[in-house]
């Protein structure tokens, strides 16, 4: 049976971090926004209660918060003159898989701050030389 | 003393915020059936979905012959030694054998449709049988190949032996028919370290083994009060996700 609702200014699909974004500028705007998700809705409270959340097996080797290539895969090739073939199990591409999308993990991996991050012109300019650092290339270092 | 202190007000925390919620998915786990959720797919309102604690005892997939097997492997793969006990006694087989009894086993994440082609080794694992079926096909042709060449099984080789055998897997010399040995011998070597280091909740990690051995700290969550003690050694007492929800 077909589910009608009733009609909106503007619908967005996929509610992630560009999606929310667009949402929150169109509701401004004063239109009537709908967006469409895929996967359930996840919040802290429920989801990643302290009890849970630092449960490695579940959320970093088997990726439970991530998009399965069970219910979505990508085919994928190096070069044209290859097969292109579905990414069958876990890979590089991670997608959300909820109502946030990517936006609900992406922090998953913040690691520590290296010696080069504080002073990236520094390091590039002893490791490769003045010459890295081309015209226009605002890049200096932070502290 | 302040810093014990902080410890026992922090698990007792931990301890008593989760025990409703894990009440709750324990009661939608059993009216379905006793089955474990599937978190990739499984939602219920209010509900924490935990990660349930393996059933104590007995085998849901390996037969004991497996299991065996697998022992022996686990006790080659990370032997026992001064710094802990071996990947058989931390028990590894259980771990493995509850993940193959659930949606890892079945590969339910697994893009598993037609038609198949084998790729580049950078277009992933182009392989029909799930993880369970790997595990199942794999080791009756790996017991047939020790009974031919040694006459006995996989567990009753010497030490230097099963080596040889593993190593032959490794290097993808040994043929165990649909199943190539390498990726099998990688798929055991992940699911055993899976059981060393993962969580105790899945049945591997006796006694939290591996984590005390390397002085990691388990499922804890805050460590806002130890912030600012910069450079001293804290000494912390792993925390398991079975203690955080009892």
């Amino acid at each position: 049976m077909a589910n009608i609702r009733a009609k909106a200014d503007a619908v967005i699909v996929g509610l992630g971090w560009c999606g929310s974004l667009m949402a929150e500028e169109l509701t401004r705007a004063g239109l009537n926004v709908v967006a469409i998700e895929r996967g359930p809705w996840r919040d802290a409270a429920k989801d990643f209660p302290t009890s849970v959340d630092a449960d490695e097996l579940r959320w970093d080797a088997r990726r439970s918060m991530i998009l399965p290539p069970a219910i979505e895969a990508l085919t994928f090739r190096n070069t044209s003159s290859e097969r292109a073939l579905p990414a069958r199990e876990w890979n590089t591409f991670d997608f959300g898989y909820n109502v946030g999308g990517a936006g609900t993990h992406w922090a998953g991996m913040a690691w520590r701050f290296t010696p080069f991050d504080f002073q990236p012109a520094t390091h590039v300019k002893a490791r490769y030389g003045q010459k890295q650092l081309v015209d226009g290339l605002i890049v200096q270092d932070w502290g | 003393m302040q810093c014990r202190n902080v410890l026992i007000t922090m698990a007792a925390a931990a301890t008593g915020a989760s025990v409703p919620l894990l009440r709750a998915a324990n009661a939608n786990a059993e009216a379905a059936g006793g089955a474990t959720p599937d978190p990739a797919t499984h939602w219920e309102a209010g509900a924490a979905n935990p990660a349930l604690p393996p059933r104590a005892a007995g085998l849901l997939f390996l037969t004991a012959a497996e299991a065996e097997t697998l022992g022996a492997m686990a006790d080659r793969l990370i032997p026992a030694d001064e710094l802990s006990i071996g990947g058989k006694e931390a028990g590894c087989v259980t771990f493995i054998d509850r993940q193959l009894d659930g949606t890892f086993g079945h590969g339910v994440s697994d893009y598993r449709l037609g038609p198949y082609h084998r790729g580049t080794p950078e277009q992933g694992p182009q392989n029909q049988l799930t993880p369970a079926q790997r595990y199942r096909a794999g080791l009756k042709a790996l017991h047939a190949y020790c009974q031919q060449q040694y006459g006995k099984t996989y567990a009753q080789l010497d030490a230097a032996t099963q080596d040889v055998v593993l190593t032959a897997m490794e290097q993808n010399k040994l043929a165990l028919g649909d199943v190539e040995s390498k990726l099998l011998f990688e798929l055991i070597l992940q699911n055993v370290c899976e059981g060393f280091l993962a969580d105790p909740v899945y049945g591997g990690n006796k006694d939290m083994a591996s984590w005390k051995m390397l002085g990691f700290p388990g499922a804890r969550y805050d460590f806002r009060d130890y912030m600012d003690q910069k450079g001293k050694k804290q000494n912390f007492i792993p925390v398991s996700l079975v203690s955080n929800s009892r």
